[in-house]
């Protein structure tokens, strides 16, 4: 049987985060002391590099290289920020990590502090979370009357504190030097990179941004080491990978799996298969940002690389389960639509672009498009993707691109047949009355809001198909299945 | 009680780990994430505390912990046993409070159709 | 030095220079739309939001598309600027930005003027791919002086860089966002509610027509053509030095005589000179200083000749508002004393005389409309039009000043000396004061009339001055972000000066929101401010007091600077303003 494997999600629902005895008893806090009293600073950067741990906001940046960047600048000053403004739709990997193991973010921030020399933490996070913020809250004045936070921590010279900053939950803020831009109290817009945050961050100063589970998975390793954080996972991506399991699936949650798990082990085992027995279709990684898998990539091992090759990514965590119901077109208009909400609005290509896009697919789903337009959307895709200017324009076009290359066929069918195999999009449905199933009992007529059913008692309806609105209220009412939608 | 030294950090670690060790309650974890509450947690929690007073169990405790994943059973208690060995329930109805009660802490049951499968170790 | 490869050629560029100057380094250029970049000032605006400059850079085997304008040089870069498929991609966003922009060029106060058109143009856009809702905005003309219309901002920020790192007044900001956003004042709010001072920087720097100056040209056309009225037009010092970039006058020649001759021909009954109240504005504020010096109070005495600066310091600095000169702009002293002893000695009532301003700035609108400079209804200054503007209505007039005659101002108010003149160039107006209060003082006559000391385009000079036996310790800032700075420093106690010039444009009125635009060419206003000097030099009277008319008016009407009538006519006082 394939289990999950939890690392980051080690202590939630096993200690009460709200008791830092519970945490101790966990191991909680030796990690930090390992580092203080036995490490150099630099060796433990050495060991997170080593470890391969790779950042799991989204990018899978190498968590050691980042903090060696950090490290190797001069400053009187540097700061640790704790990304947790989770803001894919769906997503709350990062909240239940911070509302079921609240101390174990504070060990690993405080132990990033000491390696790169940083001397004060922010956990940016997202106001909708009060439950998580009274914890956080609660955790922090627990650790300082325990001195393991504060001035001269354990009786060292290393100090570290720790402060909250909300963000008003804008997707963008999550990106790295908008969220930086925010806590300075600007407008939540990213900048242009380089400089990075490690050597140009907050006010100026080399700064880490890690996600929450970034630093969920530093004390384990510490504490186990390089090599056993290796053994799981893959080469390129050791360790695990927590998801939101969501969609068209029996046992949606929170799922924590090692990286090289296949699609297949994740809906059929941990799962539990796809809900009412229908057909699977695909499955939707990394949000917003991400694209679809398919059938034919179910066995793909899940990592950072292999994600990329097949069109998707990583993302945090959001994992999206679609079935025959589904209709792909209309998916990638959503996660669209989403994008063009959060769009900053900053640069062209993104402010002006998505919106182009979706204007497109919008003809497509109305039926309006020609076959030109496949090569319109691909163009506009390209430019978005190469000349937006953060992260979040530059993988706005991956929901249409994938459904593009993995569903070619829906689009074609919306375009040339005018048909939505799922029947979703409603421009596209008709009713009809089978007139051998008609009875004529009227009850269609009197329900439809346009009035555009005719007929009389006892005999044969018809719907005017040029009226009608395909509010499909008429087929929810017959009682004979008269009504037939194609 | 603010720790000075790393003798000051592993002594009370020992004893917290001793503590722990000598506690032979079963302890009962209630999801107390912002899913588990918003699913109900905290009206389970009332009706078993009801519950355990009414069939005068000492030695059961209440933990509250946090979100373990299982969106699709919340609320969700896990039952964790002194001698070793858990089962995790889901979705709970205050009205089961004593049933459950009576199926996994008094006959210490592994089996109930409340029971949801562990899917991790 | 970093090494690079710009399209297959080798080029060495300074560590920190961007991909954009390396490149012109080997005559290989990038377009760009938001990137400003005024170099005298030393201020770069960069914020790599068109994505119009992108180019492809390959470093270390991965090859990534970057925006020229912010990616700094790094050794070993290969760069590509021209490849297809980098120039689809510019066309596209290029056609992206046009896609939700109104096609109004034939209607619009910035065309040929305006930077998206001649990108457009330059890559050759002649129909849209891509078309679809386009995003629309209240048009904000709640003030005199700003005309906003957003539905033509194409969100380059500069705007932004300019009000709020340039001028720190920060009344703009980027609002509302995706396919919304848009740069305007917080909420939206309409620009009068705001602590705008109208100095009009956010309009100079704007690449397309979505900020403008609320344009006169109407009104003033038909005062001209009213027969009951009188109409008499005045000059501001900066804008003889500005008009002839609009009629391509060669760069070093002098314009004055002929924006007079074709502001004859436009019709006014009287072409005056601003400069004249300039050397008006000494008398009395030498009169000023000299006093305050004389006793020892109330140091530094601040100008008070630019509008933009008194707003800035009625909303931000309420505290020190009893350290301006009391003095009136020279354009309201102009207007003051044309609708008293001007009017008076040509027989006009007030209400039939207008006065109309030609301005280098914005500011002057608002302050012409200001309730203490209307008397029973009668502005002391009816319209003020921006060189921009004027220029337009010789164009429509088709009077091509260039082609023109020079001709002289008309007297008694059109006389006046090189003092005047360099009002227009940031520290001219504290060289002028100086130039009178130290022969006042010290009762011998100048050797060297030149403070070249407090010449230039740096944002904030100082210099001491012997005069008498007193040094007098002056500082000059242009830029409200310098005026800050003094501001502060006076606060604070920290700086101590005798006098201090302030003027809310950089550089002065030389580069006043209503001159023409140069379009981050700051070798432009190098040349005005050359020119400034250059009309003061060949002038034969360079003193204010010197000045033959201006002895005339106190002798024949306001007695002697600081006397009571002077100030009825040429003082002020200013209010608290509250922050909005
Ligand atoms: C549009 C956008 C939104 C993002 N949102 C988040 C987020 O909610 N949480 C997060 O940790 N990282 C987010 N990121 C990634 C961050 O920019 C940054 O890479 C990350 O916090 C680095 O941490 P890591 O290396 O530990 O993953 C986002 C990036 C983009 C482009
Ligand atoms: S890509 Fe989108 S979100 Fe990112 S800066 Fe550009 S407009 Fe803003
Ligand atoms: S409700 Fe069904 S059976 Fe009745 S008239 Fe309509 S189509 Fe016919
Ligand atoms: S702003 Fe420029 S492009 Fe836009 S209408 Fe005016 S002239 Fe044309
Ligand atoms: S006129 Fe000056 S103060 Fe007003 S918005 Fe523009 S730059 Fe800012
Ligand atoms: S108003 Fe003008 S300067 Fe400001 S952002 Fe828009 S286009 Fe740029
Ligand atoms: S510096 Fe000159 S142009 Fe600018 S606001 Fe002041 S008076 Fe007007």
């Amino acid at each position: 049987m394939v289990k999950q494997v939890r690392i980051a999600l080690r202590n939630c629902g096993r200690v009460n985060p709200e008791s830092i005895e519970d945490y101790i008893n966990a191991r909680g806090y030796e990690a930090l002391v390992t580092c203080l009293f036995d490490k150099k600073p630099a060796d433990v950067i050495n060991i997170i590099t080593e470890s391969g741990l790779r950042g799991r906001g989204g990018g899978g940046f190498p968590t050691g290289i980042k903090w060696k960047a950090a490290a190797a600048e001069v400053s009187d000053e540097k700061f640790i920020i704790c990304n947790a403004d989770e803001g894919d739709p769906g997503a709350f990997m990062d909240r239940a990590v911070l509302e079921g193991d609240t101390h174990s973010v504070l060990e690993a921030m405080t132990i990033a502090g000491y390696s790169v020399g940083a001397d004060k933490g922010i956990i940016y996070i997202r106001a909708e979370y009060p439950l998580a913020i009274e914890r956080i809250k609660k955790a922090i004045e627990i650790s300082k009357e325990y001195g393991f936070l504060g001035k001269n921590i354990l009786g060292t010279e290393f100090s570290f504190d720790i402060e909250l900053k909300y963000g008003a939950g804008a997707f963008v803020c999550g990106e790295e030097t908008a969220l930086i831009a925010s806590i300075e109290g600007k407008r939540g817009e990213p900048v242009v990179k380089p400089p990075y945050p490690a050597q140009k961050g907050l006010w100026g100063k080399p700064t880490i941004v890690n996600n929450v589970e970034t630093f969920a998975n530093i004390c384990p390793i510490i504490l186990n080491g390089k090599d056993w954080f290796r053994s799981i996972g893959t080469q390129k991506s050791p360790g695990t990978k927590v998801f939101a399991l969501a969609g068209k699936i029996n046992n949606v949650g929170l799922i924590e799996i090692p990286m090289g798990m296949t699609l297949r082990n994740v809906i059929d085992n941990i799962g539990g298969g796809i809900r009412d027995g229908k057909e699977f279709k695909a499955v939707q990684t990394g949000g917003p940002s991400g694209g679809c898998i398919t059938r034919e990539n179910l066995d793909t091992p899940i990592d950072y690389d292999n994600l990329l090759s097949i069109g998707s990514m990583m993302g945090s965590g959001g994992m999206i389960v679609m079935d025959e119901d589904d209709c792909m077109v209309n998916f990638a208009k959503f996660f669209l639509e989403f994008t063009i909400d959060e769009s900053c609005g900053k640069c062209a290509p993104c402010r002006v672009g998505n919106k182009r896009l979706l204007e497109l697919l919008e003809k497509v789903t109305n039926g309006q498009a020609t076959e030109e337009i496949i090569p319109q959307i691909e163009q506009l895709c390209a430019t978005i993707k190469k000349a937006s200017l953060c992260g979040l324009g530059q993988t706005s076009p991956n929901p249409v691109l994938s459904t593009l290359r993995y569903f070619r066929n829906e689009y074609d069918e919306h375009i040339k047949d005018k048909k939505c195999r799922s029947k979703v999009c409603k421009a596209l449905l008709k009713y009809e009355i089978v007139p051998d199933k008609c009875n004529g009992c009227t009850r269609c007529a009197r329900s439809c809001p346009v009035q555009c059913i005719s007929g009389k008692v006892k005999e044969v309806h018809t719907i005017d198909q040029k009226a009608c609105i395909k509010c499909g209220v008429c087929y929810t009412n017959c009682k004979f299945n008269a009504i037939i939608v194609s | 009680m603010k720790l000075k030294s790393k003798e000051d950090f592993f002594k009370l670690k020992e004893e917290t780990v001793k503590k722990r060790a000598q506690d032979k309650d079963i302890k009962l974890l209630i999801g107390f994430g912002t899913c588990g509450i918003a699913a109900g947690a905290k009206i389970i929690e009332k009706a078993i505390e009801k519950g355990l007073a009414e069939r005068n169990i000492k030695n059961a405790k209440i933990v509250r912990v946090g979100c373990v994943g299982y969106c699709y059973a919340e609320p969700t208690i896990e039952i964790v046993y002194p001698e070793g060995g858990s089962v995790i329930l889901g979705n709970i109805k205050s009205e089961n409070a004593l049933d459950v009660i009576d199926m996994h802490i008094l006959n210490k049951s592994f089996e109930s159709q409340y029971v949801i499968p562990r899917n991790f170790e | 030095m970093a090494k690079v490869i710009i399209n297959d050629i080798p080029v060495e560029a300074l560590n920190d220079a961007s991909i954009l100057d390396a490149a012109k380094e080997v005559d290989i250029f990038i377009p760009t739309l938001c990137h400003l970049d005024l170099e005298s000032f030393n201020i770069e605006h960069r914020t790599g939001s068109c994505r119009v400059c992108m180019v492809e850079v390959e470093l270390g085997g991965r090859s990534k598309m970057m925006p020229a304008c912010c990616t700094p040089v790094q050794d070993g870069m290969k760069i590509k600027t021209n490849t297809p498929e980098i120039i689809q991609i510019r066309r596209t966003v290029l056609e992206l930005l046009l896609s939700d922009h109104p096609f109004d060029c034939l209607i619009c106060a910035k065309s040929l003027d305006c930077e998206l058109q001649a990108l457009a143009r330059q890559f050759g856009i002649d129909h849209l791919t891509y078309t679809g809702e386009r995003s629309s905005y209240p048009r904000d003309t709640s003030s005199n002086a700003i005309n906003r219309d957003l539905d033509k901002c194409i969100m380059c920020r500069r705007c932004e860089t300019a009000c709020n790192e340039i001028q720190t007044v920060k009344v703009l900001t980027g609002y509302k966002r995706g396919f919304m956003a848009v740069v305007a004042p917080p909420e939206m709010k309409p620009l009068n509610d705001t602590n705008c001072v109208f100095c009009g920087q956010c309009v100079n720097v704007c690449p397309t027509g979505a900020l403008t100056e609320i344009n006169y040209i109407n009104p003033v056309w038909k005062a001209i053509n009213d027969p009951t009225k009188k109409v008499i037009v005045q000059t501001a010092p900066a804008v003889r030095v500005g008009i002839g970039e609009e009629f391509n006058i060669p760069e070093n020649e002098s314009a004055t005589g002929k924006l007079v001759a074709g502001l004859r021909r436009l019709g006014f009954d009287a072409v005056f000179d601003t400069d004249f109240s300039a050397d008006l504005t000494i008398m009395e504020e030498g009169h000023e200083l000299i006093n305050r010096i004389n006793k020892n109070e109330n140091l530094p005495i601040l100008t008070s000749c630019c509008p933009g600066w008194v707003n800035f310091m009625e909303y931000q600095f309420p505290d020190l508002l009893h350290i301006p000169s009391t003095c009136k702009s020279p354009q309201q002293m102009f207007g003051a004393i044309a609708k008293s002893y001007y009017a008076e000695k040509i027989g006009v009532s007030p209400k039939d005389l207008i006065v109309v301003s030609i301005m280098p700035c914005l500011a002057k609108k608002y302050e012409a409309a200001k309730p203490e400079f209307i008397n029973n209804g009668v502005p002391d200054v009816d319209y003020v039009l921006s060189t921009r503007e004027l220029a337009k209505m010789f164009k429509e007039a088709g009077i091509n000043i260039a082609k023109l005659k020079d001709e002289d101002y008309d007297n008694p108010l059109g006389e006046s000396t090189g003092a005047g003149v360099i009002f227009g160039a940031s520290g001219g107006v504290l060289e002028a004061a100086l130039r009178t209060v130290s022969e006042v003082i010290s009762k011998t006559e100048l050797k060297d009339v030149n403070f070249v000391e407090v010449r230039g385009l740096e944002g904030i000079k100082e210099a001491t001055v012997k005069i008498g036996e007193l040094d007098v310790k002056v500082a000059v800032t242009s830029g409200l972000g310098n005026a800050r700075k003094i501001l502060e420093k006076i606060r604070s106690g920290e700086a101590k000066y005798h006098a201090i010039e302030i003027m809310a444009c950089p550089g002065g009125c030389i580069n006043g929101g209503g001159q023409p635009y140069i379009h981050g060419d700051t070798t432009k206003l190098e040349r005005r401010m050359k020119m400034i000097y250059t009309e003061d030099e060949r002038k034969v009277i360079r003193k204010s007091h010197d000045n033959p008319y201006i002895q005339k008016l106190y002798k024949e009407f306001l007695g002697e600077p600081g006397s009571k009538k002077s100030h009825e006519l040429l003082h002020t006082h200013y209010h608290k303003k509250r922050e909005k």
